[in-house]
């Protein structure tokens, strides 16, 4: 039986868009190209002040042309929606244009206005501090020069809301849009919120968007502080400084990116004849009820375990596993034990790959962009390599996939995605036969 | 700073941030609501020029206005109280 049928295909969440805009891709095929060809988008910070912190690489997307990215897409969509894109978006920040350039991508694929009203479909934003430089640059602004020259829309801007509403404006969106919250597992959290949605019938299909934190120096430095991220050894060879698993691995490098997802029915997408990529089989969230940056194995197996349940699959049909894998050291040698524990001796066969090595942590928009991954290479019956993967740790000795792509088949797939405050959510996805 | 050089720093504002109005259509004698503005692009408009003349009114003057000649009769007396 395939895994999802034990439940009414009203209750079946599959997805039927996808969008990405990341330091390797900026639609779902250059993703995936660069993702198989173990392409790092890692690079020295491009136009960020470096004197005053001490992080100097990450995955830096300040340059993006969201004009640029439209017109190379101009056949695809409408000059009118260009237009409205772009007004929408004349002074925004970084994060709400790849919020829309992705969720674009995402409902232009799915298209679930030919058949549903505006009123029954919804958008679920995942993250949190999105506008932080901007936050960072008019409170400059405030104090430094004149409270009256701070941004005029700096009232809206400052709320992470008004990521959620640019988009839910530009694509129309009438039923319920909200903002969900996790930290590093914000995009999964978002899916069990827009599960719930569909599940209880408000709305017909939803937009789930995983959005960027706006990196901005002061964060970075709160991070070097923290000892997260990776500061010491990859300066000079920066795409080979986001290597999870690896011997020598330091921290995570922080990224910038957006993913967008549309959820709807598998009855819906059925009737509509959408496109389906993937069923989201079964989705969980734990808490280590702990502020600590420190993972912890019980809360992590927790959620793993939790996430076959509401799937009602066991251990032993999951085939990959995408995981968290930031590239700290704590991090994930926590993250191995718990697999080891959560799947037992299927841990021993079941591949294992880090989506961060090539494009690094993407915050809050991270596992939005890993469960993309995850679908993508589903589709494509392939598997990308964990790139870096050059003195192996003795103590990490699963099959991390290490520098090479390999083609594989796989049905059933967990994603996994554990955020600092002890924030922990997997998702289990699954293959639909068409 | 002379009037009229105010008043092309606000109606250039106005045509950037303002969809479908050309230069023709900005004189004194209108309201940004008469062009179509909402009331975010009106602010938007104000802040801006107010930061790109360097001038400063306080919002509780600003509100007063109801067209473009009263708007820049204040821009032209902050300009006159300027150090």
């Amino acid at each position: 039986m395939n895994p999802g049928e034990w439940r009414d295909a009203g209750d079946r969440i599959v997805i039927t868009g996808m969008g990405v805009v990341t330091v390797i891709g900026d639609s779902t095929g250059t993703f995936l190209d660069s993702l198989v060809a173990g392409r790092s988008g890692i690079t020295r910070w491009k136009g960020r002040q470096e004197d005053r912190h001490y992080s100097r690489i990450g995955g830096d997307l300040s340059d993006f042309d969201l004009h640029g990215h439209l017109e190379h897409r101009g056949e695809v969509y409408s000059g009118d929606l260009v237009k409205r894109c772009l007004s929408l978006m004349r002074a925004a920040p970084l994060p709400p244009k790849l919020v829309a350039a992705a969720a674009l991508q995402a409902w232009h694929e799915a298209d679930p206005h030919s058949t549903t009203a505006p009123e029954r479909t919804g958008h679920v934003l995942a993250g949190h501090n999105l506008n932080a430089g901007y936050i960072v640059e008019n409170s400059l602004t405030f104090y430094q020069d004149e409270p009256d020259y701070i941004e005029p829309l700096f009232g809206l801007l400052c709320l992470d809301t008004d990521v959620l509403s640019a988009t839910s404006e530009l694509l129309d969106l009438r039923g319920p849009c909200f903002t969900v919250g996790g930290a590093c597992a914000s995009g999964s959290v978002a899916l069990m919120a827009a599960i719930d949605v569909l599940r209880a019938d408000r709305a017909d299909a939803m937009l789930v968007t995983g959005a960027p934190i706006e990196l901005e120096p002061v964060a970075l430095h709160g991070w070097a502080l923290l000892d997260a991220i990776s500061i010491r050894s990859f300066n000079d060879s920066p795409e080979r400084a986001s290597r999870p698993f690896d011997a020598r691995r330091e921290g995570f490098v922080p990224s910038e990116g957006a993913g967008a997802l549309v959820l709807e029915t598998l009855s819906g997408a059925r009737r509509r004849g959408a496109r389906i990529h993937g069923e989201l089989l079964g989705v969980s969230a734990t808490s280590d009820a702990s502020r600590l940056t420190r993972p912890d194995v019980r809360g992590q197996v927790s959620a793993m375990r939790l996430a076959l349940q509401d799937a009602r699959i066991t251990k032993d049909r999951i085939e990959y596993i995408n995981a968290h894998a930031t590239s700290t050291a704590l991090g994930d040698a926590v993250e191995v034990a718990a697999i080891k524990e959560a799947l037992g001796d299927r841990s021993r066969s079941v591949p294992v790959n880090s989506t961060k090595s090539m494009i690094g942590h993407g915050l809050s928009a991270a596992s939005t962009l890993e469960i993309i991954a995850t679908l993508l290479q589903m589709g494509h019956d392939v598997l990308h390599p964990t790139i870096n993967q050059e003195e192996p740790d003795p103590d990490l000795d699963l099959d991390f996939i290490p520098n090479r792509a390999r083609s594989a088949r796989f049905d059933v797939a967990l994603s996994n995605s554990f955020g600092f405050g002890g924030i922990n959510s997997c998702v289990v996805l699954g293959r639909i036969e068409e | 700073v002379t009037r009229e050089q105010i008043f092309a720093v606000v109606r250039k504002n106005i045509v950037n941030i303002v969809e479908g109005v050309s230069e023709d259509a900005v004189s004194e004698e209108i309201s940004m609501r008469d062009l179509g503005a909402d009331s975010l692009q009106i602010v938007e408009v104000v802040s801006r020029s107010m930061k790109e003349l360097r001038l400063k009114v306080p919002r509780t003057e600003l509100s007063r206005a109801t067209n473009l000649r009263e708007l820049l009769d204040l821009f032209e007396k902050a300009a006159a109280r300027r150090p």
